[in-house]
Formats: C-alpha cells, sequence, structure tokens
C-alpha cells in the first residue's frame, strides 16, 4: 500500500514552544480524514507545515513519495496540493470568478511578452483558465454568483468560492482548514455532500474541523491530536467510543457533543 | 444619445488633448509635456505602490538611469533615438532586477529603506563620477529624436510623439492589470499567503511588478531627456521619487486614470499656486498629510466611493 | 596608527549621533510598527531651537533645557495629530504621512529660520585634547559621554521600569496589552516623546560640530535608517552597534577608499547587508505568522 501523504517524526517549535510533537502520519489516496482536537493541538500548524507555510523544525513530509519538505507553498500547490483557510482572505477587488481563476493561474505558461501583445495563445489560455474556474465554481454550486465582487457574498459563499480556488488547479490532495466555520445547518450538510462528490473525483481529502456532526458524518478515518501530541487513529466509530479522546478532546463536557 | 452616446465624452476629451498645442503658450506646452512624461512614471510606479501594495522610495533613480543611458548614448556615440530608448529601458529594468531581487524577499519596509538607499547611490553616483556623468554640470547636446527625416525638435511635436507613447504604455499596462499579473498583483496586496498556497510565485510576481516599474520609469527618463536635450543629476533625487509617490496618491492608485488625472493634477499645481512661493511646499506637505488622513485612495477613489453612493443597492459587478 | 586611532574616534563620534537616532526610530518601530520619515526633521527642528533658545539670551545649559522640553511636547503633539489618527492604517500609509510631515518640517524652518545656515556654540573650546597622542574635540567626548548616559537610561527604562515593561508588552502583542489594562495610547504617545527627546539630543550634540542647516537631519537620518537595519532592524543593541559600525566604516571608508563617495559608503553596506545578512547583526525579532 502507498501512501499520498506521509510524515515521518514531522516537529515544529515556536521558540520554546513545541506546537507539534514528533508526528507520524499516513493518509491512503482516496480517502477522507479528519484530523481533530481541542484548540491548541497543533491542527492548523500541521496544515501549515504540509502547505509548505511553515518549515518544520525537524522531521520529513512526502507527498506521493516525494519529499517536500522544505519546499515553498507556492511549489507545494503545483505539486498537487490545494490548501482553504480557517479564515477566508478573499481577494476583495476581484470578482468570485477571478477568485478561482487565481488558483488555477500556477498553470498558466505564456509569459508577459505574450500578455503584452495579446497573443492568441495568452487569449486562448485566459479562456481555458476562465473555464476551468467556471467548471469549479459549478462544482461547489456558486457558477451564478461569477461576476459578484466576493466581499458582497455571505461567509459561507465566500467560503464555497474559496473551495473552487483550491480545486480549480485538480489537486490529488485538498487541505481544509475548517471548512464548515460560519456555516450555517443547511451549508454543512451541502458541504459534507461536496466533499464526498470531491473524493469521488479521486481526491484524497484532509480536513480539520470542530463541527463532530459534520466529521462523524463525512471521514473514512479520524486522526486525534492534543497538545501537539497522537492521541488516537481509527474509523469514526472507534473514535467515537474511544476513552482517551473521550477524556482528552472533549474534557468535562458530557458525551453529548460527540453522538 | 445613441448607442455612441457613451464615446462622447472621451471624444471630446480626445479632441481636447489632441488641440490643446494649437491654443496654448510654448510655456505650457512644455508643463504639458512634463506632465505626459510624469503619467509614464506614475503608471509604471503604480504596478509597485498602487498593485503589489509594496513602498519603493527609489523611482526617480530609475528614471535618472533611463534618462542618462540615454543622454549618454547620445552624446558619447550619436546613437539614434529609437536605440536609446530601448537601451534606457534594458538598463533600468536590470537595475530593477539587482535592486528588487535582495529587498522584495524581506519584509515591506526593507523595501522602502533599501530602495531609498540605492536612490541616494545613484544620485551620488551622478553626481561624483564625474567622468562618465559629467557630474553636477549635466549632460548637454543630447541629439534630438527624429522619425525618418521628421525631427522632433520643438515641444509641440514632442508632444504628439508623448501621446503616442503614453498611448501606448498605458495600454500595455493595461493588459497587465487585466491579465493574471494583475490578478496576482491584488491577490498579494490583499492577502499573501492565501496567494502563495493558491500556487503564485509571490516574490517573482513581486520581482516581475518591480522590474516593470523600473522600465517604465526608464522609458520615462529617456523621454526627458530628449525633452530637454539637458540633464543633471539634482532632477533624480528623493524629492523627485516623492514627488512621484504624492502624484500617485493624489490621483488615486490601482487605475490608470488615477495615475494620468495624478501626474496632470501635480504638473499644473505649482503653476497655478506659484503666487504661494516659499508656502507652497509647505502647503505641499500638509496636503500628504491631509490625504493620507482623509482620502488616501486619492481623487479615483473617491470618485468611485461617490458614483458606488448614487448606485447604491445596484449589485456590484466587475467584468473581466 | 596614531592616525587609524584618530580617525576611529572621530568616527565613533558620527556613529553616536546615528545611534541615538536610530535608537529613536527603533522604539517607535517596536512599539506601533512604523517608520519615522519625520525623524531627521526633529534632529534638525532641535538645532533651530536651540539657536532660537540662544538668540533669545538664554545661558548653553539653560538652552539644553529649553530645547528638550520643547522636543518633548512636539513629540506629543506629532504623535496626537499625526500618528494618532491614522493608527491601525497600513503601515504605507503612516509612512507617507510622516514624509509629508518632514516636508511641513524643513519648509517651516526655512520661512521661520530662513535658508542660511546657523551657528549653535559648543560648552567647550575647539582645541583638542592630547590624550596619548590622539586629538580628540572635547565635543566628541562629551557626545559620546551624552550617548552612553542615553543609552544606559533607555535601557534602564525599558528593562527595570513599570512603564518600559509596559512598552516592551504595547511592542509585543498591542491588543493583549490592551486587555491586561495598559493603556496602550499613553504608551505609544510616550515613546513618540522619548523618541522626540532622543533626536532632540542628536540635534543638540550635531549641531556645534556643523552647522544648523535645513537638511542636517534628513542627511544623517539616511545613516541611521542604514545603522539600524545593519544592527538588525527593531533591535536596541543594534542600533548602537550598527551606528557606531557605520560612523567608523563611513570614515575610514572616506579616508582609505574615496572621499568623494563617503556618504554613499552607509548605503552600500547597507545593500550589502540586505544581500548577505538580511536580519542584520542583531537580528529583527520576526514572529512566524500565517
Amino acid at each position: 500500500m502507498t501512501f499520498i501523504l506521509e510524515t515521518r517524526q514531522l516537529c515544529k517549535q515556536f521558540g520554546g514552544v513545541h506546537a507539534l510533537r514528533p508526528f507520524d502520519f499516513k493518509i491512503s489516496p482516496g480517502e477522507i480524514r479528519a484530523l481533530i482536537g481541542p484548540n491548541g493541538a497543533g491542527k492548523t500548524t500541521f496544515l501549515n507545515l504540509l502547505s509548505g507555510i511553515y518549515t518544520p523544525t525537524d522531521g520529513d513530509i512526502l507527498f506521493k513519495g516525494q519529499q517536500i519538505t522544505k519546499i515553498k507553498p507556492h511549489v507545494v500547490t503545483r505539486l498537487g496540493v490545494g490548501r482553504t483557510f480557517q479564515t477566508v482572505k478573499p481577494f476583495g477587488k476581484l470578482s468570485v470568478l477571478e477568485n478561482v481563476m487565481l488558483g488555477y493561474d500556477c498553470r498558466a505558461e505564456k509569459g508577459i511578452f505574450h500578455i503584452l501583445i495579446k497573443s492568441s495563445s495568452a487569449k486562448q489560455e485566459e479562456e481555458e483558465t476562465k473555464e476551468k474556474a467556471r467548471k469549479a465554481l459549478g462544482f461547489v454550486g456558486m457558477l451564478d454568483k461569477q461576476n459578484m465582487i466576493i466581499t458582497s457574498l455571505p461567509y459561507g459563499q465566500q467560503r464555497l468560492v474559496d473551495l473552487a480556488r483550491a480545486l480549480v488547479h485538480d489537486p490529488d490532495l485538498l487541505l481544509l482548514d475548517e471548512p464548515a466555520a460560519g456555516m450555517t445547518r443547511q451549508e454543512g450538510s451541502d458541504l459534507v455532500a461536496c466533499i464526498r462528490r470531491i473524493r469521488d473525483l479521486g481526491i484524497t481529502v484532509l480536513l480539520v474541523e470542530h463541527n463532530m456532526r459534520l466529521v462523524m458524518d463525512v471521514s473514512d478515518r479520524i486522526t486525534v491530536l492534543d497538545f501537539g501530541y497522537l492521541i488516537a487513529e481509527g474509523i469514526p466509530e472507534e473514535i467515537r467510543s474511544n476513552p482517551k479522546v473521550i477524556e482528552a478532546y472533549l474534557g468535562k463536557k458530557t458525551n453529548d457533543a460527540i453522538n | 444619445m445613441g448607442r455612441y452616446g457613451r464615446y462622447i465624452p472621451w471624444i471630446i476629451l480626445g479632441c481636447t488633448i489632441l488641440l490643446f498645442p494649437l491654443r496654448t503658450s510654448n510655456y505650457y506646452l512644455q508643463i504639458a509635456c512634463l506632465a505626459g512624461i510624469y503619467i509614464i512614471l506614475i503608471i509604471g510606479y503604480d504596478f509597485i505602490l498602487g498593485w503589489a501594495g509594496l513602498l519603493s522610495l527609489s523611482h526617480a533613480a530609475f528614471y535618472g538611469i533611463g534618462a542618462y543611458t540615454s543622454a549618454l548614448l547620445s552624446v558619447n556615440f550619436s546613437i539614434p533615438f529609437w536605440v536609446t530608448l530601448p537601451a534606457a529601458a534594458i538598463v533600468a529594468g536590470l537595475f530593477g532586477l539587482v535592486v528588487g531581487f535582495p529587498t522584495l524577499r524581506l519584509r515591506g519596509h526593507y523595501l522602502a529603506l533599501g530602495t531609498l538607499a540605492f536612490g541616494e547611490i545613484v544620485v551620488l553616483v551622478l553626481m561624483r563620477w564625474r567622468a562618465v556623468t559629467r557630474g553636477v554640470d549635466g549632460v548637454t547636446g543630447i541629439v534630438p529624436a527624429s522619425f525618418g527625416l521628421f525631427v522632433f525638435d520643438n515641444n509641440k511635436s514632442y508632444y504628439y510623439l508623448l501621446i503616442f507613447f503614453i498611448l501606448i504604455l498605458a495600454i500595455f499596462a493595461r493588459r497587465i492589470h487585466q491579465s493574471r499579473f494583475g490578478r496576482a498583483l491584488i491577490a498579494i496586496r490583499t492577502a499573501e499567503v492565501t496567494a502563495e498556497v493558491s500556487g503564485i510565485d509571490t516574490n517573482r510576481i513581486k520581482l516581475l511588478a518591480f522590474i516593470l516599474s523600473a522600465v517604465y520609469a526608464g522609458i520615462a527618463g529617456s523621454l526627458y531627456a530628449y525633452l530637454f536635450r539637458y540633464i543633471s543629476p539634482e532632477t533624480f533625487g528623493l524629492h523627485q521619487s516623492i514627488t512621484i509617490l504624492t502624484m500617485l496618491l493624489i490621483g488615486g492608485g490601482g487605475s490608470i486614470g488615477g495615475s494620468v488625472l495624478g501626474a496632470i493634477l501635480l504638473s499644473f499645481l505649482p503653476e497655478w499656486l506659484r503666487f504661494l512661493k516659499d508656502y507652497y511646499l509647505l502647503l505641499y506637505g500638509v496636503g500628504i498629510v491631509l490625504m493620507m488622513a482623509f482620502m488616501p485612495d486619492g481623487v479615483i477613489g473617491l470618485a468611485k466611493k461617490i458614483i458606488s453612493k448614487i448606485k447604491f443597492r445596484l449589485p456590484l459587478r466587475r467584468n473581466v | 596608527m596614531q592616525q587609524l586611532t584618530q580617525l576611529i574616534v572621530n568616527g565613533l563620534t558620527m556613529g553616536c549621533i546615528y545611534a541615538l537616532i536610530a535608537l529613536g526610530f527603533v522604539l517607535i518601530y517596536r512599539t506601533v510598527g512604523v517608520i519615522n520619515f519625520a525623524q531627521g526633521e526633529l534632529v534638525m527642528l532641535a538645532a533651530y531651537f536651540g539657536v532660537t533658545a540662544i538668540s533669545i539670551g538664554l545661558s548653553l545649559i539653560w538652552a539644553y533645557v529649553f530645547v528638550i522640553a520643547a522636543m518633548a511636547i512636539f513629540g506629543y503633539l506629532f504623535q496626537w495629530m499625526i500618528y494618532y489618527p491614522l493608527r491601525g492604517k497600513p503601515f504605507i500609509t503612516i509612512i507617507i504621512s510622516t514624509i509629508g510631515v518632514s516636508i511641513i518640517l524643513q519648509n517651516l524652518a526655512r520661512i521661520i529660520w530662513g535658508p542660511a545656515p546657523l551657528m549653535f556654540p559648543s560648552f567647550f573650546s575647539l582645541k583638542p585634547l592630547n590624550i596619548g597622542g590622539v586629538l580628540v574635540q572635547p565635543q566628541n567626548i562629551f557626545v559620546f559621554v551624552v550617548t552612553v548616559v542615553l543609552f544606559s537610561l533607555v535601557y534602564l527604562l525599558l528593562s527595570k521600569t513599570m512603564i518600559g515593561h509596559k512598552m516592551q508588552a504595547v511592542a509585543q502583542d498591542p491588543e493583549t496589552a490592551k486587555l491586561m489594562g495598559i493603556k496602550v495610547d499613553q504608551v505609544v504617545a510616550g515613546v513618540f516623546v522619548l523618541n522626540s527627546i532622543l533626536a532632540g539630543a542628536a540635534g543638540l550634540l550635531l549641531a556645534p560640530i556643523f552647522l544648523v542647516t535645513l537638511d542636517m537631519g534628513s542627511s544623517v537620518l539616511m545613516k541611521s535608517f542604514s545603522a539600524s537595519i545593519i544592527g538588525g532592524f527593531g533591535s536596541v543593541p543594534g542600533a548602537i552597534v550598527g551606528g557606531l559600525f557605520l560612523g567608523v566604516v563611513e570614515i575610514l571608508g572616506a579616508r582609505y577608499i574615496s572621499s568623494h563617495f563617503k556618504d554613499g559608503i552607509a548605503f552600500v553596506v547597507l545593500l550589502l547587508v540586505l544581500l548577505i545578512i538580511p536580519k542584520g547583526l542583531f537580528g529583527e525579532r520576526v514572529n512566524e505568522r500565517s
């Protein structure tokens, strides 16, 4: 069995603070994996390490068997990793369509001179980018909003646009950082369906999420982090009944939240 | 108004610009030519300040590098305008690469200070390296630009030559603004990390914007040298960079309209306010401070705000 | 050897001035994240205030007191009128505003004091002291002593007093500082006042060495920018090390490389530092931010 993503003893310190303890993580192609844990458990740090925003203090990251440990974010993206953010920072002056097109621009090849002379190949490339972006917007159900200024959309819809941006360049692995945050219940369940459809495209999904209903509903396997340590990993049923998880993750809260 | 009605204001504006030299004094025509050169400078500077959101304080240095490249090639080797102009663009662009590469990787204020230092070095070299630059005396005897047998040796003909260059460079700038480079620049300015994770090589795009702005400044410098056929170092100091900065701020960054407006306004303003004498520069400083506090998006930004207030409740749209 | 020592002593004197100015804007940068381009004009203004104080008949010592008091008030007004209305705006907006202020101050000074250079007396005679064969101007020693005293005071203020701790807290995280009950605005105002006093001291020290001119501030400001980046932007020890280093390198460069390009040395060193060790000698305390 080969893994699409594997980390070996990956860890990160800020000053003296261990944001992530040495962490071995593996995810198989086509899987939907949730990464959960209380605030400060190191989940977002882990995603930031994977997408190259942080450089790890130690350890390795292998993507499709290839070392991506010290590679810059834009290169990681080009290799086939998509990423959304916990708080969306949309490009306010751009339309919804342009926000998504931006995600495909890394596939463009025609340089500045083609653009200056408006060469037909540059125009064709722009059209192709537009087409790709429309397809991605259609996929998340936002095609009808393509010409809107993004900041005029409600927050939940901005998140969907962000998702389309992360999907448009056909990644093999998609990292979702709390995709359901700020979404209504209805939007949340639409999102679950959307994530399943993403998997059906053959894209592996790794999501960090606080909404337990969504996590239990959508994931194939769940990994639990606490204070930078891995404390459990397994299918949702196992996690649900794992006493360590209930104790560490839920703390004093009741079991209800998880069910 | 028929279907062509919306073109009427533009046609009137175009005619005014084209007929302006026929109805004005030579002195005002020269200011108009200088304003035209500023338009090119500001459109170039807008790539870096308005689009990439980075503060560079050496735009005048690239302007000077362009001017001296053209002037020295013309005076020393009698090379014609149509060769020295691209040479000025290339040399300025290369300097842009050399300065931008180390500073753009760092956070914003390093660029401000690094470019400041570069600007000072350039002026110092222009003043002190007499053997090559002829020092504070400046360079004279630049052969006028010509096209075939036609020589651009007066302000009137030069005015039209400038319009030609402004049009071309504005069109190029617009194409870049509307391309993936423009998108990338907006993205970098609003959320750099998101831009990078979207696959944009932010350092490369910033460097490209910086080089482009240097190239525009180089062209403007060359055109300046051929306008006055005399150049001297003090034109290209920090105060000039600040003038450029102020022009863009007054017009409004991020749009060609803003660049044009700012360049024209601030070129003619000193003439209209000549009676203020020493107090003009004081007012100029006060103006900068007030602009920053009350209309950071410039005249164009203010106009857009007013228009969008009028059109309130209409859906916000942006055509690609 | 003796000549070299002589040069180094002179270089250190200028280095002290650079360091004082650099210290001021390092403090401002750390607290509010902004570079103050009007810093040079504060130096100039202090020198002109000094000239005025002497001309109305104050003795030199009272002139010093007058200038420092005036600069403290000016620093407060500066932050109240310029920084405070813009706080929270992008740093470019604020930087440009300070550029505007520097233009205002320079031209205001031109209108008030005229364009001609003015004289400002020193406490000491121009007769150099012979210390072990090295001739030292008494004013140079004075500069050195004042700088050491001011740096020590600032160091004590930052590390030993409550106000200093509050400044540190605001510098690290204004939001949290506010939650902890620190009056951020007051601390910021305090830093601006302190900065203005430091610039004022630099102006008073500089004035007798050179003449009092409209551009005396802007030329040393550029050098101080370089000094602070060489030392490591945002670092207090960096400000003094960078300042002294630059003062010495500059004078040695002028002597042994080219006096023509003396004013360019600082900038070449700056660009080299950016190229080779961008974080400077003492490094900026940068938090990795997402």
